[in-house]
């Protein structure tokens, strides 16, 4: 099946790019083995998917007429447009796109990069030298699938449907203008403009349910120049407190909680934290992860939470 | 459908590649395009259905004997010598992972990878831009440019570095070898002097770094080192996971046992070592639960005793 489809697609390709003229529709048709058969709408039907295929590929189809007396377009692709520029890369610039490549080894990502390494070798980089053995990376591509379907989507500036499970586990149907795809903290999200909701979100790709559906029109909307993730990542996920903790922490523990801490001060019996937090409940179970290594002092209902959360944990509440 | 966007991909790269090495033997082909020898095989024989039959009537040709022989050799191909801009996945897959390096590397390989990232992008077959941005949770700058000035000249570092497990800050003396990244940290891979072995550290948690005057004494090991290593030291606990808390575990190496009407699953989990899971179990509350082993239930309850102690209440 699809290989059937990708033998169609590349003559089309390749019969697109070696005419200088356009070719109709109806050319195409005749020329073509795997058009002949078809009926006239369903070699249409074909014929559209498999230049929106191409197009997403990143080849840029041209559509014109060869001349005023012609009443139908034609299509042709500029061989020029399409093949890769010299690069004149050095060999240290080929070692670190060696060294990037690594990065998603292993990961279904791992094809398009392999297929990048060989085309640059096609034309004289030399990728095989790594003379930069101090950096290496990788990273995770849980639900790569995603990444693929997204990275064609904002190319082609597409609105896409999905279904999306909250942290609770229930099911929503999201409609988002997506601007980008972000790797944070391990953990792939795509942002973007939710139609729905009318602001910016993110979206963890390991929560979408089945596939996420193109169902725009190509250039439907455009990614705003001031758009970041980071940015919206940082909102969600900073905690900017506007309350504040005094606790007393065991010596040289409690890490995380010392990263947090605005002020720290040692103390016989301790150091004592100032630490900000903004919601109660979350930052009660942060504190009560450390067990006897952090009281609290102060405020009194953290203190309470964090106490009653302990009794239910040591089975005397 | 995304393995035949992927295919065609390889075909499109195939093409010119075969042209610039001739009669190349297939599993060597097979090796670098990281696939199956048979699968290769499949798409060359594919490639012979194809060409440009709008003006020749002209197929790619195959040497067949060669190709009964192992070696791949095609021609009629030329309209097609040169490989093709990046497509959309393969440009943006190479620039993000550019960006990776960009964030771990110390400032002398920065302009490279500037001008490596600047040559990438005028390949794109697009301008539009993709945007796959992989954000690392890098260490601090002066402990990044400690540890970088370090490799560059082979000296010693003096570390104070927060494990993850024992939550715990400690003074090291290391002879760092190289940096990794790997689910979104950066890792420096160091012989520790107090451990007297290899170690790898989490270098967000090196909490500060200082460059000493002393060169390394001892060279990297060739053996692989696992960051994650479940094996001899780590142990395995049954809980059980309210909805609520399903984020506490979700980052750990978990297994789905089963899972009741109310969403409550059964699962074990790897933990790297005791103290830790402890921390974990203790962050859900009464949402996460021990169903054995026994003694890790005895030892979250103890812990709490301990802290309710201290509050002076029992």
């Amino acid at each position: 099946m699809s290989k059937r489809k990708n033998e169609r697609l590349l003559n089309l390709l390749f019969a697109l790019m070696s005419t200088r003229t356009y070719l109709s529709r109806s050319t195409l048709k005749e020329i073509l083995e795997e058009y002949q058969t078809l009926d006239q709408s369903a070699f249409e039907r074909k014929f559209e998917r498999d230049k929106d295929d191409l197009r997403s590929l990143g080849v840029p189809i041209e559509v014109g007429r060869n001349s005023e007396n012609e009443d139908v377009d034609g299509y042709r692709v500029n061989l020029a447009d399409i093949q890769l520029p010299e690069l004149d890369m050095q060999p240290e610039e080929g070692a670190i796109v060696a060294v990037a490549a690594k990065v998603w080894q292993g990961s279904a990502m791992g094809d398009a990069v392999t297929t990048t390494l060989r085309k640059l070798q096609t034309i004289g980089v030399d990728v095989e030298t790594e003379s930069i053995p101090l950096l290496t990376a990788e990273v995770s591509t849980g639900g790569s699938d995603a990444i693929e379907a997204f990275v064609e989507s904002i190319q082609m500036r597409r609105v896409v449907t999905f279904d999306y499970a909250d942290s609770q586990g229930a099911h929503t149907s999201r409609t988002l203008q997506p601007w980008g795809l972000l790797n944070w903290r391990d953990r792939w999200y795509v942002g973007g403009f939710d139609l729905v909701r009318d602001e910016p979100r993110l979206f963890r790709l390991s929560r979408i349910v089945g596939k996420p559906k193109a169902t725009g029109k190509p250039d439907g909307y455009e990614i705003p120049e001031n758009a970041s993730l980071r940015d919206i990542a940082t909102k969600m996920f900073t905690t900017v407190g506007d309350r504040e903790a005094v606790l007393r922490l065991a010596p040289n523990r409690c890490q995380t909680l010392r990263q947090k801490a605005r002020a720290i001060e040692s103390t016989p019996s301790g150091d004592i934290a100032t630490v900000p937090f903004s919601d109660l409940e979350d930052f009660a179970a942060e504190v009560c992860s450390f067990g006897s290594a952090a009281l609290v002092q102060e405020p009194a209902d953290l203190k309470e939470l964090v106490i009653s959360k302990l009794k239910t944990i040591a089975g005397v509440a | 459908m995304s393995s035949s966007t992927r295919q065609l991909e390889r075909l499109l790269a195939l093409i010119p590649y075969l042209q610039a090495h001739s009669y190349i033997p297939v599993a060597e082909l097979a090796a670098e395009f990281d696939v199956p020898k048979k699968l290769i095989s499949e798409e060359i024989l594919l490639l012979t259905m194809t060409g440009t039959r709008a003006r020749h009537e002209e197929m790619i040709d195959l040497d067949w004997d060669a190709f009964d022989n192992g070696f791949a050799h095609i021609s009629n191909a030329d309209f097609l010598g040169r490989p093709l801009r990046l497509t959309v996945l393969e440009g943006a897959s190479l620039m993000a992972a550019l960006g990776v390096l960009s964030q771990l590397a110390g400032s002398e390989y920065q302009e490279l990878i500037d001008r490596v990232s600047a040559k990438i992008h005028s390949a794109l077959s697009s301008a539009n831009d993709s945007g796959i941005d992989i954000h690392v949770s890098g260490p601090r700058a002066d402990v990044n440019d400690a540890v970088n000035a370090a490799l560059a000249t082979g000296r010693q570092l003096r570390i104070t570095y927060a494990t993850d497990h024992s939550d715990a800050a400690s003074e090291r003396t290391i002879d760092p070898s190289n940096l990794t990244v790997e689910r979104g940290h950066v890792y420096l891979t160091a012989y520790c002097h107090q451990a007297e072995n290899q170690r790898i550290f989490r270098l967000d948690r090196v909490l500060q770094a200082e460059v000493l005057d002393t060169p390394i004494t001892h060279e990297p090991d060739d053996g692989d080192l696992e960051i994650f290593n479940f094996g001899q030291n780590g142990s395995i606990a049954t809980l059980d996971v309210d909805k609520q808390a399903r984020w506490i575990v979700e980052p750990c190496q978990t297994t789905v046992i089963s899972e009741d009407t109310g969403g409550t699953r059964r699962v074990t989990v790897h933990a790297i070592d005791e103290e830790w899971l402890t921390r974990l179990i203790m962050l859900g509350g009464p949402h996460i639960r021990v169903v054995e082993p026994n003694h890790m239930a005895e030892r979250v309850r103890a812990e709490a005793v301990a802290a309710l102690n201290a509050y002076d209440i029992s």
